[in-house]
């Protein structure tokens, strides 16, 4: 002991200065203490330190967000400490509701920071797509590969049984109402996603949902343009699969011998198999002979063709698409602010034959700071034209077309056999006459106004008035220019058949009953029109007290008031007939029907948010907001809603753990919120002017009211019973997490799990009809949604100029309806999705067969074998994924950078509906031929016996395996078109290659130019149950998630090209 | 520097005191009202006068006949099959209902209850309005006779009214039969108690067509036509004596002191007309819009899937009655012949050019097919003349003779459906040596009266003839000769829907799922209906 003492006796002044590895700046306010003692010090403001230490003395430097240091006291009098930073999430910033910007470790709830950059490495043209697969917990389905496909956006999944459920949109601190399709990607520098319903509670009564915080760019000091062009090829990746056995028969005869055209009969008459003019393929089996097809025309011939399958014709009948992209951008400021302008034009041609869009955009976005004033501005102008035909109905032609007819060549309805006259098939219009007849025009504009004025008089307070503009106005139209038959078609009656051994004679049939051609039925043009206009003004007013209120505690709080305006008129002219085009509602050959409402409703909410630290690890947060909504009566105004969540940083508190380098960040957190939703009264969309007006009972006008030729007025009841008592649903979220960052962040893992409970949920429960009602509006249903979301992230090798890092992260969620309104078992939620009580939600009801509820046997007939259609619908499984797993790959080598996003669902199920049926009737299904159109036991089915029992069936074959049994019975029973909707996709994948510096010394003005190579969509691995489509594919963007269909084109993959120069 | 900092500090202070108000005014300066801007509802109105209810309640009643709601009955009862153009449909002629089968015939009836009612509640007792509150109830009567002959047990007691729980439950067909005949009583005595109410005027679109009717004479027919709805009611009950049903003898206690003259007669069509037009779809005929054609003229949506059925074109053509020529189009072939096909038949060559199109009742006077202004019917004077003489065979009535009364339905028959010289073909047509239309040469009047009954309302009231054959087993029409059929008879109800067994389950009583309707029976059916073919 006295030696030691010796040895500290001799001590000396040491200095030094602490500075920090990322950016060699000096760190002020480090501590630099003497290990093993209490005795230390603080750097200055310049980093600099002195303190008293003997030769062999351990100083250990540490700093909030810096890796503790040890270095030992040499001979010297100077000692400098260079401090690696050791997790960036102890000083990551995020951008939270209202624009208000949080360090992320003070945080009780999850979030995932995703940069514009990240999002727009494989140039999509929706940002939803390209943050698809890159956070827990957010679910982004892409309902359709058609033109700027819709997505619906979920994260935690559904909290509300017939609201919204999709997160609010937040654009620069302001409410966005325009689909997030409107921004272009270019012009964002991050999204903050904000999972939990705490991190949206400021919102008050339409907060459940979480955020997705969007920042766009705002300049940058040193001025550049930016010069950029994208080429995307698309071309489908996977059709249905299809049988190549069979050819045409609608069931006209009852074929017994599938090697043959047709058979004579005992008196002489011909019977044909092969139909000519027939759009089902349950006839003989393709012999690659020369068969006529369709009717003769009036010159006397007839198409003949070879009976054997064309192969790839159908995808070879859609087009392979392109789209354009070209962007600028130029980026300007200066000490005081800077300011960003850009434009983006993108031309896309589908792969639908003759859908064409076209979307531009220009923004204008910046900041400026006098003195103790600053404003932040922004204005995007979208506008958007598409021209697209009857998907359902081309697809639908396409795909039922027997296969060995050559489709692919009919696209121009002017060509010899694609016009109505001609067409082979006597009950559809071609497909390309339907391309041409059938437009659907769709015009948006969307312009979007932010201004943010702040005024900082002093260091602890924060003063902002925010006001915000989102008009969506778009027009769609209708346009159907009519078919003319000529009257040869109207009026023969011949068809041709090949004779019964195919030898290429035909057999002209004048008179068989056949008739004429079926569709040959004149049809007028038709039009329709409609307008709608949503105008959002919101205007909000926060203040920010920001202080330390001792040494350790500090305190950091918002105040602020928020209005919101919104109303939406529509005008609707619903598609009539017209004498004849121009496509002008003055032509209108009848009464059309019109419609037309404006709606509105405001909002005016009080809220407050608080945060007090303690030292650097602990953190309390808490939010409050009450709202005054004029959709609801006044009882119900002002209910609170709060939020309360804090952090404890262990690895700030217990520094003890990151000292032997591995774990370096360590954060626990919990967040509790009681958030509202009333979405449900506006049928589930966000807009709350939709949910004005509907607590009240009222009257509509009577079909077919007013009879013009007499007069006459008719109004009857609304169908919904009224209740003024409506109040907003609630919904209680719990969520507990841990993050965690190892080997300086090389390791990172993040982990939350969450419930909510929703009660009081307001739904349009259909009830027994025996009310008098359909619906009845109430706060009844009651659900909850619990999961799991884990977050892992590293990097793998990091030598020389080559670093590859992965990030995975994993969804579980679950979720179970408890209960909707008394009595009520069931709720329809849009297509065939039900809210069940005791399931999950939603899940898929359609009809199966009788089953035997001992052991789920289809039931068959004792003697015909033929199984039966049940009489009640069958609960078929949940339409949500149970577990989605995301992974990206980054890997960087010297100019070269190479990533990846792969996803994959399963636990879930999806009902491909009319695309299944058109398959099994038409007899172009896969499924068809399992038996080759013979005779066979139905699988795994039972009969009764005569004794009274059910006994496995072996023997009982169904009494017809062709067109009795597939396109009638079969296709009747919906459960065959419900399977599995679990997919591994390859999202995206990119290579991009900076061209280096010195390449470019010719062209000095040039700072940087990139060529990059990215795909799509470029993978999609299916259970072999899914024969049809992509099973994320739906009718629409609602909540009855899980029924896809023909209107949905094939799934495409997209190939891009980029060159982007910056000057 | 003390002063200096104190200026700053103020002139801060006075910034942002400003900046702050003005954006709280701005945020706040909200007039009074601003908040009650959902208080009034600019798209709907809250209260209708009742006779915009009362037009929109009986044009509901036409639509809950037509528009698609008789199709299982036109099609089961032989007057309508499926074209051979289509796949064959499980429902039909597989008889595989689910309880999405003829949905439409309970939820729409029970909407156009629920207009009734909510008329009848608006107009309450007041005597100015009687004659609305009497036609509001024999409505009321008419449409759960409609959901009882499809369903049997329905809601009745308790329904219409919003409860909390959403729960209705049923009473049986039996006590709904006697509660609705009790009703149209009432409803009788209301009108001949209010001489002086005031006549609904064009809204009455059944008696008052013209908007310009005499009231005693429009009230009156309402009289008649509540009488016989009551005849219809009661006429249901005869071959069943148990379980609520009346039985010969009741049905015979119930009508004494009827006379013929109680119920509409000869020239007294019950048809509703708002005033079809063909200005738009939604105004044409519901029928005709579903078989015939649209306002343009282009085919109505299910002209291409209904076609004739040959049960009742041979029977019109095997017994020399023209009226096949009026319920159907001529074929596509030359030369046009009126054609039916077989129904389940499974041969497609059997195209709708060879097939004959469904007409919508019949002809006008001109001998053109009835078009899309035609009325659509609710009772005609056949129906009720054929009520009537079936009631005078069995001796319930007994001021006319049954078979006087047979004539005058087979001629009322011809006549609505606009055959040429009504009158004079339909005597010669009951005059054949043929026992279905020759009721002196019957051996079964019964049988004579009902078969001529059905032939009489096809396509115009399916669910009578549907009735009639799940009573009395008349006519047989068999069933679909689809490969596979297992069914020996028709369905004899519809299915209770998919709202009822999700949203009201604990009340829905047994038998009324899809399978069962093949053997679960309404309460006025007789114990031998299995045995009908």
């Amino acid at each position: 002991m006295l030696c030691v003492t010796q040895v500290f006796a001799q001590n000396r002044t040491i200095t030094g200065t602490v500075k920090a590895k990322d950016d060699g700046q000096p760190i002020p306010g480090a501590t630099v203490k003497i290990k093993g003692s209490n005795t230390g010090t603080q750097t200055d403001g310049a980093g600099k330190f002195s303190i008293s230490a003997g030769n062999g003395t351990v100083l250990v430097f540490s700093f909030v967000g810096y890796a503790p240091l040890e270095l030992t006291v040499g001979s010297g009098n100077t000692v400098n400490a260079v401090l690696s930073p050791s997790s960036k999430q102890l000083t990551e910033v995020v951008v939270t509701s209202f624009g208000i910007q949080r360090q992320a470790a003070s945080l009780g709830y999850s979030t995932t920071k995703v940069t514009g950059n990240d999002a727009n490495l494989a140039k999509p043209v929706s940002v939803a797509n390209g943050l698809t697969g890159k956070v827990s917990g957010l679910q982004i389905n892409t309902i359709n590969a058609g033109l700027f496909a819709p997505t619906r956006i979920t994260l935690r999944g559904n909290r509300s049984l017939t609201g919204n459920n999709q997160p609010l949109i937040v654009v620069d601190g302001s409410v966005y109402y325009s689909d997030i399709s409107t921004l272009n990607p270019e012009d964002i520098q991050s999204y903050d996603v904000l999972k939990g319903s705490s991190a949206s509670a400021v919102y008050g009564s339409d907060a459940s949902n979480g955020v997705i915080v969007i920042t766009t760019k705002h300049g940058a000091r040193k001025p550049s343009v930016t010069v950029s062009t994208t080429v995307d090829v698309e071309n489908v990746s996977y059709m249905p699969k299809q049988q190549s056995q069979f050819g045409s028969n609608g069931g006209e005869n009852f074929v017994d011998d599938f090697s043959k055209f047709g058979n004579f009969d005992a008196s002489g008459n011909y019977i044909p198999y092969y139909l000519p003019y027939e759009n089902q393929s349950y006839g003989p089996l393709f012999n690659g002979k020369l068969v006529p097809l369709g009717r003769p025309l009036p010159d006397g011939t007839i198409e003949m063709v070879p009976y054997a399958p064309v192969k790839n014709q159908k995808r070879d009948f859609l087009n392979t698409g392109y789209t354009t992209h070209y962007n600028f951008s130029y980026d300007a400021g200066d000490e005081t602010g800077s300011i960003h302008m850009s434009a983006q034009d993108i031309n896309s041609k589908a792969v639908m034959p003759g859908d064409v869009g076209r979307r531009d955009i220009f923004r204008i976005g910046g900041d400026k700071t006098y003195g103790i004033f600053s404003a932040t501005y922004g204005a995007t102008y979208t506008h958007l034209d598409k021209n697209t035909t009857n998907t359902g109905a081309v697809y639908d032609d396409l795909l039922e077309s027997p296969l060995f007819v050559p489709i692919k060549d009919l696209k121009d309805p002017s060509s010899k056999y694609g016009n109505p006259d001609t067409y082979y098939n006597d009950y559809y219009y071609s497909p390309g006459q339907i391309i041409k007849s059938t437009r659907n025009l769709n015009a948006e504009n969307d312009i979007n106004a932010n201004l943010a004025l702040k005024l900082k008089p002093w260091k602890w307070l924060n003063l902002t008035y925010r006001a915000s503009l989102d008009n969506i106005q778009s027009r769609n139209q209708q346009e159907f220019s009519g078919v003319t038959y000529s009257a040869f078609s109207k009026s023969n009656s011949e068809i041709w058949y090949p004779d019964p051994n195919g030898t290429g004679t035909i057999i002209k049939n004048p008179n068989d009953g056949a008739g004429t051609k079926y569709s040959a039925t004149d049809a007028l043009p038709s039009y329709g029109v409609q307008n709608f206009n949503n105008m959002l003004l919101t205007s909000d007013f926060l203040a920010n007290f920001s202080t330390k209120l001792t040494k350790d505690f500090s305190f950091d709080a918002t105040a602020g008031i928020s209005y919101m305006d919104n109303k939406i008129s529509w005008d609707n002219i619903s598609q009539t007939a017209l004498y004849f085009t121009p496509y002008n509602v003055q032509n209108f050959a009848s009464t059309p029907s019109l419609t037309n409402f404006t709606d509105e409703a405001r909002k005016l909410g009080y809220l407050g948010e608080a945060t007090v630290g303690y030292k650097s690890f602990v953190f309390v947060h808490g939010s409050f907001r009450t709202d005054l909504d004029t959709r609801l009566s006044k009882a119900n105004r002002y209910i609170p809603y709060y939020d309360i969540d804090g952090s404890v940083v262990l690895s700030e508190l217990f520094k003890s753990i990151t000292e032997n380098g591995v774990l370096d960040f360590a954060k626990v957190r919990y967040a509790h919120s009681l958030t509202g939703n009333v979405s449900a009264l506006a049928a589930g969309s966000q807009y709350i002017a939709y949910g004005a007006y509907q607590t009240m009972a009222t009257y509509g006008l009577a079909g077919g009211f007013p009879y013009s030729s007499s007069g006459l007025g008719g109004y009857s009841l609304n169908p919904t019973i009224a209740n003024p008592n409506i109040k907003p649903e609630k919904i209680r979220e719990d969520e507990v997490g841990l993050d965690l960052g190892f080997l300086s962040d090389r390791i990172t893992l993040g982990g939350s799990y969450y419930q909510s409970t929703t009660k009081d949920g307001i739904v349009y429960a259909s009830v027994s009809r025996a009310s008098g009602f359909s619906q009845a509006l109430v706060n009844a249903a009651n659900s909850e949604n619990k999961g799991l979301e884990l977050d892992l992230g590293g990097t793998i090798i990091k030598h020389g100029g080559l670093e590859w890092s992965m990030k995975v992260n994993w969804t579980h969620q679950t979720s179970k309806v408890n209960s909707i309104v008394s009595g009520v078992s069931a709720l329809n939620v849009g297509n065939n999705s039900y809210a069940v009580v005791g399931y999950a939600y939603p899940q898929l009801e359609v009809y199966d067969w009788n089953r035997d509820p001992a052991n789920g046997k289809v039931i068959v007939d004792a003697n015909t074998g033929l199984p039966t259609r049940a009489s009640k619908l069958s609960i078929l499984g949940q339409t949500n994924p149970k577990d989605i797993v995301g992974i990206t790959s980054n890997l960087k080598y010297k100019n070269f950078n190479f990533t990846m996003t792969w996803d994959y669902r399963a636990g879930h199920k999806v009902y491909v509906s009319d695309l299944g049926t058109t398959l099994d009737h038409s007899g172009t299904s896969i499924t068809s031929v399992v038996a080759g159109r013979q005779r066979f036991v139905f699988p795994n089915s039972e009969y009764l016996n005569s004794a009274g029992q059910y006994v496995p069936n072996t023997n009982v074959e169904v009494e017809d395996g062709n067109f009795n049994f597939w396109p009638t019975l079969y296709q009747s029973v919906r459960a065959n078109y419900v399977i599995s909707a679990a997919a591994w996709k390859l999202r995206e994948a990119s290579i991009s290659y900076n061209i280096p510096k010195k390449w470019l010394n010719e062209a000095r003005f040039i700072k940087g130019a990139t060529i990059g190579v990215s795909g799509r969509n470029l993978l999609m691995f299916v259970p072999s149950t899914n024969k049809f489509t992509d099973p994320e594919f739906a009718n629409d963007t609602g909540n009855g998630v899980g029924t896809s269909g023909l209107g949905q084109l094939p799934p495409t993959r997209i190939i891009s090209g980029t060159l982007s120069v910056t000057l | 520097m003390k002063m200096k900092k104190l200026t700053i500090f103020k002139r801060k202070g006075y910034i942002a005191s400003l900046f702050a108000t003005a954006m709280l005014i701005g945020t706040f300066g909200c007039k009074k009202g601003t908040f009650d801007i959902n208080k009034t509802n600019p798209n709907s109105p809250t209260s209708v006068p009742p006779s915009y209810a009362l037009a929109a309640s009986l044009v509901g009643t036409a639509n809950l006949m037509f528009a698609s709601n008789s199709d299982q009955a036109n099609n089961w009862m032989g007057y309508w099959t499926q074209s051979g153009g289509y796949t064959a449909s499980t429902e039909y002629v597989q008889y595989q209902l689910t309880s999405g089968t003829g949905q439409g015939n309970w939820d729409n009836a029970f909407t156009n209850l629920s207009n009734y009612h909510a008329m009848l509640t608006n107009v309450g007792t007041a005597a100015p309005l009687a004659n609305y509150r009497a036609i509001g109830m024999i409505m009321t009567a008419f449409v759960y006779q409609r959901i009882v002959d499809y369903y049997d047990k329905a809601p009745y007691i308790g329904a219409l009214v919003p409860n909390n729980k959403f729960n209705y439950p049923y009473t049986d067909g039996g006590t709904i039969y006697k509660a609705i005949t009790a009703k149209i009583d009432s409803a009788i005595a209301i009108i001949k108690a209010n001489p002086t109410a005031a006549s609904p005027g064009r809204s009455d679109i059944i008696f008052n067509q013209a908007g310009n009717a005499d009231v005693a004479t429009e009230m009156g027919l309402w009289v008649k036509f509540a009488n016989t709805l009551k005849l219809k009611i009661l006429m249901r009950q005869t071959e069943q004596s148990s379980g609520g049903s009346l039985g010969d003898a009741g049905v015979k206690a119930a009508l004494a002191g009827y006379q013929t003259t109680d119920f509409l007669g000869i020239g007294e069509d019950a048809t509703a007309n708002p005033g079809y037009s063909s200005a738009s779809n939604a105004q044409l005929n519901p029928m005709y819009w579903e078989v015939v054609a649209d306002a343009n003229g282009a085919p109505g949506y299910s002209e291409k899937y209904f076609r004739a059925n040959a049960l009742a074109v041979n029977f019109y053509q095997s017994h020399n009655d023209p009226r096949d020529a009026y319920f159907y189009y001529p074929n596509g072939q030359t030369p046009p012949v009126i054609r039916g096909r077989v129904y389940g038949s499974n041969n497609g060559t059997e195209s709708n050019t060879l097939i004959s199109a469904i007409s919508a009742f019949g002809k006008d006077a001109s001998g053109a097919y009835n078009g899309p202004t035609v009325s659509s019917p609710i009772i005609i004077a056949a129906e009720s003349l054929f009520l009537q003489a079936e009631a005078a065979q069995r001796g319930y009535i007994t001021d006319q003779a049954a078979s006087a009364l047979y004539n005058s339905a087979v001629s009322e028959a011809f006549r609505f459906v606009g055959v040429t010289n009504y009158s004079a073909a339909a005597t010669t047509y009951t005059s054949q040596a043929d026992p279905l239309t020759n009721f002196a040469a019957s051996t079964n009047p019964i049988q004579t009266i009902i078969t001529q009954k059905w032939a009489a309302l096809n396509g115009i009231d399916p669910l009578e003839s549907y009735s009639d054959y799940r009573r009395l087993g008349i006519p047989s029409v068999g069933v679909s000769i689809y490969l596979g059929n297992q069914a020996v008879h028709i369905p004899f109800r519809l299915p209770y829907p998919t709202s009822e067994l999700n949203y009201n389950k604990a009340n829905v009583p047994d038998g009324g799922t899809g399978i069962e309707s093949l053997t679960s029976q309404i309460f006025w059916m007789p114990s031998n209906a299995s045995t009908f073919r």
